[in-house]
């Protein structure tokens, strides 16, 4: 187990634990004024209070769990999709596959960001929207990752001679390419994770995220900033809360390519 | 090298075409009445400019003709009128496109010279040089444009006086303080890119140092830096060439944040509130050009990665 995958998979540890546990670790509630505006951080209120007197605290541990809650069903919404469209494309070929490559190629012309404001705005924030863009404008990355490696498994000895032996095409497919080219994708979901976490909060910092008083980090991000001079704090707890998660999931995605891959260790 | 070209260029026409449906798609996917969608619900209250805009787009006929003429309109940048702004969606866009464009390119440029350097560093001094550029290619993602941003705001008011932010000044009216109040936008938006920039590098890199080529340059006597010049780093191009190429769509979508934050009029801030505004012509006009930017971004990396390939150049 090589360092990066360690650290990674401790950092994550903490985050689930945290948002799992967020009501029993945090003493506070996170949506209700109990202090004075503004107060910095003590004992009592470890990151200090926001603006209204809330628990930064709290809010941060909760925050990730508005985080997690988007950013999981996302991604497997994401793979979902990915696999319907990349697992044809690759086993396939030919015509399907220059179609469907080309037809991602199109969505690829449009930043997710973009992508993600233009729909979120047209829907209406909510968390269930989040989950629904935010898994849709992954599938296309989703679908390219999948395809790759099943180009070659397909070719590979073991798939012929499953064939020869009479399996069926399903279970060609579902029992012996699918697993072989599996590796690249495990990679691809964990560094998608980082992303779209980041795309989360990029969304809630412009007030489209899941809609208030749900903690998120990018909307805390971004209401505490004009009081950032007097209180850095709220600022810079969510925004390391972002970094720590998306940092733990690429490390994640790095570690797994380095042991998957051999061609990557040195 | 020109069938090449040609072949690429042939290539465009499938794709624009695919993104101006998918644009297409989503103005009609817009709820209510098309007509007053882009005129704005006061100006439809009159009915010879709602009859003018049924006429220009066709809204009376079948979708493929609206599509036709819809196309043919945005062919030569006609997207009509803004709603909020009372001006052509086509000169507004004009007017904020250069500065989106020196801030992408800027942004771009910072990028490859810390991800080049520190990836090639990294590469091929390893130790602590190793652990340092693992670390910064992960951590320069994992840091949000919009974080950082903040922090640079938050401490450089307070430690760095003499770099302005929170101003907007034309590059033509006073360069000099123009590249000033770009510093912080451009680390901004060129951090995270010189991360990914770094990381392909500093594999590119490594695998380059133990191909052939390389052994024998250092086998008959050639300096260091003459074998990293120009037997690794001439190799190494050719796969960052098209990483750069493909980070055009995340670069554009990160001027939204960063121009909004650093309040500089560019393309990204006006398609911000243009879609906060429900300014439909203005927004659809963005975003087709933003698409289009980014498909002819990548062109252009596929013409360099042929050009720096002598495999490809030849064949």
């Amino acid at each position: 187990m090589n360092p990066e995958l360690t650290i990674g998979l401790i950092l994550l540890l903490l985050i689930i634990l945290t948002a799992i546990f967020a009501p029993f670790i945090a003493w506070h509630p996170p949506n209700q004024s109990l202090a004075p505006s503004l107060s910095g951080p003590e004992l009592q209120y470890p990151f200090g209070t926001d603006s209204i007197g809330r628990d930064v605290f709290s809010r941060v541990l909760h925050g990730g769990r508005v985080s997690l809650m988007v950013a999981v069903p996302a991604v497997l919404l994401a793979l979902t999709l990915g696999m319907l469209l990349g697992v044809p494309a690759g086993y396939l070929g030919g015509r399907v596959d220059q179609f469907l490559m080309r037809l991602l190629d199109i969505v690829f012309a449009f930043p997710a960001i973009l992508l993600a404001i233009v729909v979120v705005s047209i829907l209406g924030p909510s968390i269930q929207n989040l989950v629904i863009t935010i898994g849709i404008i992954y599938t296309p990355r989703m679908a390219r990752i999948v395809r790759a490696p099943i180009l070659s498994v397909k070719e590979r000895d073991f798939v012929g001679a499953s064939r020869a032996v009479g399996a069926s095409e399903f279970r060609l497919v579902t029992r012996h390419v699918i697993p072989n080219a599996s590796a690249p994708v495990i990679v691809e979901v964990s560094l998608a994770l980082s992303q779209i976490v980041i795309t989360e909060a990029a969304l809630s910092f412009l007030g489209l995220g899941p809609p208030p008083p749900n903690p998120s980090w990018g909307a805390m991000l971004s209401d505490s900033r004009q009081f950032m001079q007097i209180a850095a704090w709220n600022v810079l707890a969510p925004g390391i809360a972002i970094v720590i998660a998306v940092g733990s999931f690429q490390l994640i995605g790095h570690g797994l390519r380095r042991t998957l891959d051999p061609r990557q260790r040195m | 090298m020109i069938q090449i070209i040609t072949r690429r260029l042939l290539m465009l026409i499938p794709i624009l075409l695919g993104v101006s449906i998918l644009t297409f798609g989503a103005m009609h996917a817009i709820p209510g009445d098309l007509a007053v969608i882009l005129l704005g619900v006061e100006r439809a209250q009159d009915p010879v400019a709602l009859e003018n805009i049924r006429a220009k787009y066709g809204l009376d006929e079948p979708v493929p003709v609206q599509y036709a003429k819809w196309l043919g309109n945005a062919v030569r940048l006609d997207f009509g009128d803004s709603l909020r702004l009372n001006v052509p969606v086509r000169d507004e866009i004009m007017r904020r496109l250069p500065i989106t464009i020196q801030l992408a390119m800027m942004s771009v440029v910072y990028g490859l010279v810390v991800g080049g350097v520190i990836g090639t560093m990294a590469a091929i001094r390893g130790g602590w040089w190793g652990a340092f550029g693992r670390l910064y290619n992960i951590f320069g993602i994992a840091v949000p444009s919009f974080f950082l941003a903040t922090l640079l705001i938050l401490f450089g008011t307070r430690y760095v006086g003499f770099i302005p932010t929170l101003e907007y000044v034309r590059f033509t009216e006073d360069p000099v303080r123009n590249m000033m109040l770009m510093i912080y936008p451009t680390l901004s938006l060129g951090t995270g890119l010189s991360a990914v920039i770094g990381e392909n590098v500093r594999s590119a890199v490594t695998e380059t140092m133990s191909l052939d080529h390389v052994r024998v340059a250092r086998s008959k006597g050639l300096a260091e830096r003459s074998v990293v010049l120009r037997h690794i780093l001439k190799n190494a191009m050719i796969p960052i060439t098209t990483v750069t190429g493909l980070q055009a769509a995340f670069l554009l979508g990160g001027t939204i944040i960063v121009e909004t934050i650093f309040a500089i009029p560019g393309l990204g801030r006006l398609a911000l509130s243009a879609i906060n505004l429900r300014d439909y012509p203005l927004m659809m006009g963005i975003v087709l050009i933003i698409a289009v930017m980014v498909v002819l971004a990548s062109l252009i990396a596929d013409l360099l990665y042929a050009l720096f390939d002598p495999r490809i150049r030849v064949s």
